[in-house]
């Protein structure tokens, strides 16, 4: 299943985008538009929250993950 | 055409940089960090490639490297930005400085933001060390100096003014405008924050700039607006670079400023300085023995490749017009830094002495063969 994590900012999103790909691990870059305001991010289909954990060790701070199907 | 006003801007443009704008005008001309089609995705990844290519070259990370519209507008960011962050602090500046540092500083004094002090230069880099020392105070918490003077192209010792500040817990806000790209600078020499024009050593196009921090002094924007993010709060964004780049930022600028960053750093920047530093040798040696020219140059200083001089009994506007009119191009005048012309002796209290200096600052393009066509028609026309 797909998975958005929701990062801080395009940078951010971008910077996840290029970690993800040392770990050989495909992220999608996007911007959604979710109930509370727009919000910069990367698309994922592994498991977000070991995702999340591997752009800790690269200093990036996941804020939310949203599973496909909740962001509306 | 001899074009040497590449400390005003740097021209001609590296063919790669050109083909980046051309490209980015083409290719990547929807807004970036706005949208999220597939064309704006494309645009914003452009975008973060030359943010990181930005970032490396200076040693800062990415989120800490912020596009700006020149060096004039980052330090207006970094040295507002940073007051604002402290009540009425005093800050230390250098009487080196162009008006793109002073005049900031001096509006913050006048409206009671701030107070400053400006350190004397003196004869070495000793002296200036002596001088911000002296002048360090319990509420000092900023210091801004220039790398390297736009005017004469003195060096200043920033490793050691870098070092002074982060003893004393000053945040240091370095001037790059003639140094970014001429000589090695990094965040990790002490230096907390670099502000740096696109359009100058790093070879991007007029309209660029660079602020780079190292995120130890916290700052705030001194412009608010739409970013691309947070846009539910009427709250600026706290986190760089969004922070400070409020409204679209000038895309086929900064694609070309990263496309400018990878040409100084395939050169390399020792070989850049060396070349300009050999064509400026020879402009030197070539001037050194007519006795019609006041050449601003100092034993025991360091400087950039710049070569600051006066024609005796003219004025370096009358100067650069001849030059202009046989196909050389310089710049004349105060160059925008009455302070460094004061401490040169070259400005004066009335109008007809307000005379500044002629300029001759080459790029990596400019050639020995161009120095020498300048010397021999210097010699010739004023001697």
């Amino acid at each position: 299943m797909k998975s958005f994590i929701i990062l801080r900012s395009s940078t951010m999103a971008w910077n996840a985008v290029n970690a993800l790909k040392k770990a050989k691990i495909t992220a999608g870059y996007d911007k959604i538009s979710s109930p509370h305001g727009c919000r910069f991010g990367v698309w994922v289909n592994g498991d977000p929250e070991h995702i999340c954990r591997i752009l800790q060790l690269s200093g990036i701070e996941c804020l939310d993950i949203k599973r496909e199907g909740e962001l509306t | 055409m001899i074009y040497f006003d590449n400390a005003a801007t740097t021209y001609p443009k590296p063919a790669c940089v050109i083909r980046s704008a051309d490209r980015a005008l083409y290719d990547y001309g929807a807004n970036p960090g706005r949208s999220g089609h597939a064309l704006s995705q494309r645009t914003s990844e452009q975008v973060f490639i030359a943010r990181q290519r930005c970032a490396e070259f200076f040693g800062a990370k990415t989120e800490n490297t912020v596009f700006t519209l020149n060096c004039t507008h980052s330090l207006n960011f970094a040295i507002k930005g940073v007051c604002a962050m402290y009540g009425k602090p005093h800050i230390i500046t250098t009487d080196l400085e162009h008006n793109a540092v002073i005049r900031p500083i001096y509006e913050l004094a006048k409206e009671g933001k701030a107070s400053y002090s400006i350190a004397d230069s003196g004869s070495c880099d000793d002296d200036l060390i002596r001088s911000v020392k002296h002048l360090i105070r319990s509420d000092t918490r900023i210091m801004v100096a220039t790398a390297g003077c736009n005017v004469d192209g003195r060096l200043t010792p920033i490793a050691a003014i870098g070092k002074l500040c982060a003893q004393n817990n000053i945040c240091f806000i370095a001037d790059c405008a003639q140094a970014a790209g001429v000589i090695p600078l990094s965040l990790s020499d002490g230096i907390n924050i670099i502000c740096a024009p696109g359009h100058k050593g790093l070879y991007g196009p007029m309209g660029t700039g660079l602020l780079l921090t190292d995120g130890k002094y916290p700052l705030k924007s001194i412009i608010q607006g739409g970013t691309g993010s947070m846009s539910e709060s009427a709250e600026q964004p706290d986190f760089l670079p969004d922070m400070l780049e409020s409204g679209t930022i000038n895309t086929p600028g900064a694609i070309a400023l990263g496309a400018g960053v990878s040409f100084v750093k395939a050169r390399g920047i020792r070989r850049i300085n060396e070349h300009e530093t050999a064509v400026c040798d020879i402009v030197l040696k070539g001037l050194a023995k007519n006795p019609g020219i006041k050449v601003y140059r100092r034993d025991g200083l360091r400087y950039l490749p710049v070569v600051s001089f006066n024609v005796y009994g003219m004025l370096s506007s009358d100067a650069a017009r001849i030059l202009s009119d046989n196909g050389f191009y310089l710049r004349a005048g105060l160059h925008c830094n009455f302070l460094a012309h004061r401490k040169l002796g070259t400005i004066g209290k009335k109008g007809a002495d307000l005379n500044g200096s002629v300029r001759l600052a080459p790029s990596v393009f400019n050639t020995e063969h161009d120095a020498a066509r300048f010397v021999s028609f210097v010699n010739k026309k004023f001697c």
